[in-house]
């Protein structure tokens, strides 16, 4: 059919198949690309439009019923090359960080200035209740939707504050917003090549099952269908490796023929799958819609099996067995600590508080599903992989040696811009390998993006953990043991790193921020029919802080003491750091009393009586709750890591480059997906260097730049470990330049002085002076150099630290449960963080909304959910809840700062360690609202039903001891 | 994934569409907000779609000579959220518009186009029923109006046959004392349980009383023992409870189903209709 209609004032006529989808004809066909695909059914709003002047969801309309009409997408916001005022509230305000879901956020609101130019803050977080965006908890968005507003109505801007002297510690505008907030940047599902194919992957239907025929004879014949690949054409591809794996339990992992490290999944399933979504084939084809048209004529002969898909019950007799290696379904059992002595210390105890608690099983559910482009080129013999993974190197070194067997050097990986990851772009996936093969195969560009289906049962999910606590201590409040059995379900098969975080990232951290003379933790990681669990963000440390905080208050209720007092107790005390926490992890440095003590103070914890009162009054329950946490980061120091069984050096690295111009070029491994490495790590060699921030760029997310090798960011680790290997090299760097100086004024380097980006001679500064721009000219001419001096300005640093750093804080979080239908909503949220010496403040916020919304996320709506056959029911927006913009307050964030002595920055991680405390303060909060009702817990999520189910049978019970009584 | 491939047509005119709809496994469209999403995710495969949209004159509100409105059935939502005319006499079903999905959403869905859809947690197919609606269709056998209580016949079905359009939507006059409540599933923004009540009052008493459940039972019903136990009474608030309790006493198929279990959902069905009734009674 030939439609006719106006894009961003542009006519355009095309010929389109009634079903395609408008959001298809902008992006496909017109190349429109600042319009996503998040869900292609109207929940998540990354594809939102303006058809006729009105926002439109262009993946629920058919590119036929816009014919005619007039679309504005985000390419056409600007004008005449300027920022719309909107869009630049979005940058000033720091509203976009990874920005996938920034296109989709600005034609919302550029539709709500339509219908109501002075929209109050809850219109304009009703008005983005069908955009969905899981990194910037919508703070700062919804700021920004609010300063745009007052900016087109004429109302003075607050006066802006003063810019601190300093370019560290500055909340200077980050770089990557202009593109972004113009729909220009290309993130993978919006690159193409010419030539390029299209794959789609078929996923086991079944949870377990045999597969005794795939029949791909009537798919391979489908229009545009070029290779269909099942198990049996991928030749001598090896199964996904292992890489952290703690010695003692190698053996209880499928095989690996590489003989160094363990195995996993196979890249595509033969003759038997374990999980719904495993892969059995790949369909390539000219177009996607092709590639998809042809998967559902693949027949596929499944001969099912029992499945198991909880892991307490994988462990008893008679389950299904998923693995040969692995008896009982055991992956691990791993210990910390000394069983006896803790045994002993709770027998002895005054009072012993146990409980149950389930860290539920969650996805990251990103609006940008994870994907690829994939290239093999005949020419130079090389491959290139441009993905959304965040370990690019480590990646790169896992395909090339552990699965494909080609040459590290011959397999370049890139990662475009980056969509929202939460962790769960932080693996290696089977399609990754493959679709490079594929690309060899064909000679061709092949792309693979996942759908929303598709990333619920094949991206990496995260928690899943049940913990057993027993906490021991005295009556007046003092702490005196701590025990934790706890079952880790980790999937089907083990992710790169699986078997860390149950171990290390949880039981390491048990025993939170509190001095406890003996803990002991115990984990049963096991095996059962479902999407694989690993990290996801707050990882570890999360299921951690969770289990120690709730027990805190369920003891604090015990004994009939203040829960903030109990934390004040029982805290690491300011002058006891280094601090051996007793289960492995020494924590640097800090001030935990003093975070909490602020956050109290915030909160106005002592005062809230009256609230509490007026909140019954309206048929609400008022509660409060503390998650106060410790929580490694900066990984790290790579020996101590080798001794967890991480096979891979963790350190950091950076290499810097004062070109022959005088610009700054930093180059690093720190792969940002919304952190604003590109401005941070700047910011820190323009400090170091005394230079405008504007002459520093920064190179990163390719491994084929100059740099040797690069871990890429997680784990709240970029900062504090990458972003020390720049000072270290800028550094070096002034260093030489001084000797450079000292040569050329022939004076004793003693007297040369580096500063504002100038090297002196201390008696003539304004005479003996050079800049760095002389000095870079003058080194790369290198006409006369001191002897041994290298030509050049430019080093390269390795920062391989001793220790992790440890932030830490205390979050307060105050909720209104109704009495009648059990629905809690959260009224205010109180955080107090501690990240050390900070870069940028604006940034470091940024992190922290999307580690708040992320832990509400989990305390309140989230969990995956399978049923007893493996079958996963969580897979879309319409069944995975979320928060949305108008479900979550204005967070509250304040800072105290307690420099980190384990690296030169003095910085703390930042990336995720403050969603640990979300989830426990949220909960304990509302199992202060119905502790009067004798009710000590609920499991997440906690959903008004849950709720009500609770106060339902906390009620019966009063009646029965009532009628006890009589 | 992709919508399986059909032909396309936009007729010019209502009997024309009537003529196309009876085609094998041919299937109107109206904003596509219900439809081309249940396409693209292959719940729904027609083979040919007939777009309504250029039956401009089934869009827009206007009053009725017998007196009430009546709402074309392809106006939107958006039209419909904004209406000062709908805000002011029939605030159920401008309140069960506003509290539904999002802005962009409204822009495309119409109503003719959900009351069709018949989802069994649909807001305004409470609204209509509490409203005493009547939906005005046509199709091959010609015109007939169908009282909104006997639209809605089970779960995702309706009375409407094959190849019938509605075309309007016609409210009565009384329903300035109407209200909507809404509990939403947090994930999809749908009902958990949704409650419209619309009263007549005459002499301090209740001389007339819709009250129509949405989402929490399997489809969308009004609810005789409540409204029975409201007329002829004084509007108190101790009667306003009794008249909820009799949620209980009800025959209603409560769902099961992730978001919530039926027990619940019987729960919220009553403290829906005691704060909705609260509001008007
Ligand atoms: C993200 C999202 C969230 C939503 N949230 C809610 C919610 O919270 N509550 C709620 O109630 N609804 C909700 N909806 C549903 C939405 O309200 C309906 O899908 C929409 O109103 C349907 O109207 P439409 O004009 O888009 O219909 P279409 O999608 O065009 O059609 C829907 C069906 O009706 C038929 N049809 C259309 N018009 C007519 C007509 N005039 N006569 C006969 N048959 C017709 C079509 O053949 C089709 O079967 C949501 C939808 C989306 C996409
Ligand atoms: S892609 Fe359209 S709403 Fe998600």
């Amino acid at each position: 059919m030939k439609i006719s209609l106006k894009v961003n004032g542009q006519p355009h006529s095309a010929d389109v198949e009634p079903r395609l989808l408008l959001v298809d004809f902008l992006r496909d066909t017109l190349g429109l690309t600042g319009t996503k695909r998040g869900c292609e059914t109207g929940e998540c709003g990354a594809c939102t439009i303006l058809l006729n002047g009105k926002a439109v969801k262009s993946c629920l309309t058919l590119a036929v019923q816009a014919e005619g009409g007039e679309i504005t997408t985000v390419e056409g916001l600007a004008q005449d090359g300027q920022l719309s005022v909107l869009q630049e509230a979005f940058w000033e305000n720091h509203a976009v960080q990874d920005g996938f879901s920034t296109p989709g956020l600005l034609m919302a609101a550029a539709d709500l200035f339509k219908r109501n130019p002075r929209p109050t803050e809850a219109e304009v977080r009703a008005a983005l209740d069908g955009n969905l965006d899981r990194i910037t908890g919508y703070q700062n968005v919804v700021r920004a939707i609010l300063a745009a507003a007052d900016k087109l109505n004429g109302v003075a801007a607050q006066p802006a504050e003063a810019p601190p002297a300093s370019i560290m510690g500055a909340s200077i505008k980050t770089k990557e917003p202009p593109a972004l907030l113009r729909g220009e940047t290309q993130f993978v599902g919006d690159i193409s090549f010419p030539k390029q194919l299209h794959a789609a992957v078929l996923r086991s239907a079944y949870a377990h099952a045999a597969i005794k025929s795939i029949d791909t004879s009537a798919a391979a014949a489908m229009p545009g269908v070029a290779r269909i690949f099942t198990a049996v054409d991928i030749g001598a591809m090896m199964p996904l490796p292992v890489v952290w794996v703690p010695q003692d339990v190698q053996s209880h992992f499928p095989p690996h023929p590489s003989g160094i490290v363990p195995g996993s999944q196979p890249i595509l399933a033969k003759d038997r799958v374990r999980y719904v979504g495993e892969q059995l084939a790949v369909v390539v084809a000219e177009t996607r819609q092709q590639a998809f048209d042809a998967l559902d004529a693949i027949k596929v002969e499944y001969e099912p099996l029992p499945t198991v898909v909880d892991a307490e019950a994988a462990l008893k007799e008679g389950a299904p067995q998923l693995h040969e290696a692995a008896p009982n379904n055991l992956l691990a059992l791993a210990s910390y600590g000394d069983k006896a002595v803790v045994d002993e210390a709770i027998g002895k105890s005054e009072v012993v508080v146990k409980q149950r608690f389930h860290n539920q099983r969650m996805m990251a559910n990103t609006v940008e599903t994870r994907g690829c482009v994939a290239n093999y080129d005949l020419k130079t013999e090389e491959y290139t992989l441009w993905t959304n993974v965040q370990p690019l190197y480590p990646v790169r070194l896992l395909i090339s040696q552990y699965v494909l067997g080609i040459p590290y050097n011959k397999l370049r990986i890139v990662a475009p811009f980056f969509g929202e990851s939460l962790g769960s772009k932080g693996y290696l996936n089977a399609e990754y390998p493959i679709m490079l093969f594929i690309s060899r195969q064909l000679g061709r560009p092949v792309k693979w993006v996942d759908t929303r289906e598709g990333l619920a049962r094949s991206t990496t999910q995260g928690r899943d953990q049940v913990e057993y606590m027993t906490l021991a201590g005295t009556k007046d409040g003092r702490i005196t043991a701590l025990s934790c059995t706890a079952y880790s379900n980790v999937g089907a098969y083990p992710v790169i790193n699986a078997p860390g975080q149950p171990r290390t990232l949880i039981g390491r951290s048990i025993p939170g921020a509190y001095m406890i003379p003996s803990t002991f933790y115990e984990v049963n990681i096991v095996y059962t029919n479902t999407v694989p669990v690993g990290p996801l963000r707050g990882s570890g440390r999360a299921e951690a802080t969770f289990a120690i905080e709730r027990m805190i208050d369920l003891y604090a209720r015990e004994i009939g003491l203040d829960p903030a007092e109990v934390r004040r107790k029982n805290m690491v005390p300011p002058d006891k750091f280094p601090y051996d926490n007793g289960v492995g992890f020494t924590y640097d440095s800090g001030n935990y009393p003093a975070a909490l003590q602020k956050a109290l103070e915030k909160m106005d914890y002592a005062n809230l009586a009256a609230r509490k009162a007026d909140a019954r009054r309206r048929g609400k329950r008022l509660g409060v709750g503390i998650g106060s946490y410790v929580a490694v980061a900066g990984v790290g120091p790579s020996g101590v890591m080798g001794k967890e069984g991480l096979v891979s050096g963790t350190w950091g690295s950076a290499s810097v480059h004062v070109q022959p111009s005088g610009e700054v070029l930093v180059t690093t491994g720190a792969q940002p997906h919304g952190q604003s490495q590109g401005t941070t790590f700047a910011q820190i060699a323009a400090q170091e260097l005394g230079i405008p921030v504007e002459y520093v760029s920064v190179h990163h997310s390719d491994t084929s730049s100059a740099l040797y090798y690069g871990q890429g960011s997680y784990g709240s680790r970029s900062l504090s470990v990458e972003g020390t290997a720049v000072q270290m090299a800028v550094q070096k760097i002034k260093a030489k330049a001084c000797k450079f100086a000292a040569y050329l004024f022939k004076a004793s380097e003693e007297h040369i002085k580096f500063e504002n980006g100038k090297v002196f001679l201390v008696f003539a500064p304004d005479k003996a002076v050079l800049t760095l721009q002389q000095v870079a000219f003058m080194t790369w001419l290198a006409w006369d150099l001191p002897e041994g001096m290298d030509p050049g300005l430019e080093a390269t640093a390795y920062f391989n630290p001793t220790n992790f750093n440890f932030p830490f804080g205390t979050h307060i979080a105050l909720v209104e449960v109704d009495e009648e239908t059990g629905k809690v909503e959260v009224v205010r949220y109180v955080a107090v963080d501690d990240f050390g010496n900070v870069v940028n403040p604006a940034v470091v916020e940024g992190q922290t909304h999307g580690n708040i919304a992320l832990g509400i996320g989990q305390a309140l709506y989230e969990q995956v959910v399978y049923d007893p056959q493996g079958q996963i029911l969580t897979d879309s927006y319409a069944t995975y809840a979320l928060p949305k913009a108008s479900a979550l307050p204005t967070f509250e964030l304040d800072r105290t700062v307690t420099p980190s002595p384990t690296n030169s920055l003095g910085a703390k991680g930042a990336g995720d360690v403050s969603n640990p405390p979300v989830a426990p303060a949220i909960v304990n909060a509302i199992c202060d609202a119905l502790a009067d009702l004798g009710i000590k817990h609920i499991d997440m999520p906690v959903t008004p039903e849950k709720v009500w189910q609770a106060m339902q049978t906390a009620k019966s019970e009063e009646v029965s001891d009532v009628s006890q009584a009589i | 994934m992709y919508p399986k491939p059909f032909d396309y047509v936009m007729p010019a005119t209502l009997d024309e569409a009537i003529q196309k709809l009876q085609q094998d496994k041919a299937m109107a469209l109206a904003g596509g907000s219900g439809l081309v999403p249940a396409m693209s995710l292959g719940r729904a495969a027609p083979a040919l779609l007939v777009d309504l949209r250029q039956l401009a004159d089934l869009a827009g509100l206007a009053p009725r000579p017998e007196g009430g409105w009546r709402i074309g059935a392809l106006t939107t939502y958006a039209t419909l959220a904004t209406s000062q005319t709908l805000q002011e006499n029939y605030p159920a079903l401008a309140e069960a518009i506003q509290g539904l999905s999002d802005p962009a959403v409204r822009n495309r869905a119409t109503l003719g186009g959900a009351l069709a859809e018949a989802h069994p947690a649909s807001d305004v197919a409470a609204a209509v029923l509490a409203l005493k609606a009547t939906l005005q269709v046509r199709g091959p056998a010609g015109a007939r109006a169908i009282p909104a209580a006997e639209f809605f016949t089970g779960p995702g079905q309706t009375a409407l046959k094959a190849a019938e359009i509605i075309y309007a939507v016609d409210l009565p006059a009384a329903g300035k004392a109407s209200a909507y409540e809404k509990f939403k599933n947090p994930a999809s923004g749908y009902a958990l349980c949704g409650v419209a009540v619309c009263l007549e009052k005459a002499g301090g008493k209740i001389v007339g009383a819709q009250v129509a459940l949405t989402g929490a039972a399997d489809y969308p019903q009004r609810l005789a023992d409540v409204e029975a136990a409201l007329v002829g009474q004084v509007p108190t608030a101790a009667r306003v409870s009794v008249a909820a309790a009799q949620i209980g006493a009800a025959r209603l198929n409560f769902v099961t189903d992730l978001a919530a279990s039926a027990a619940y959902r019987a729960h919220l069905a009553e403290v829906l209709v005691k704060r909705a009734l609260a509001r008007v009674a």
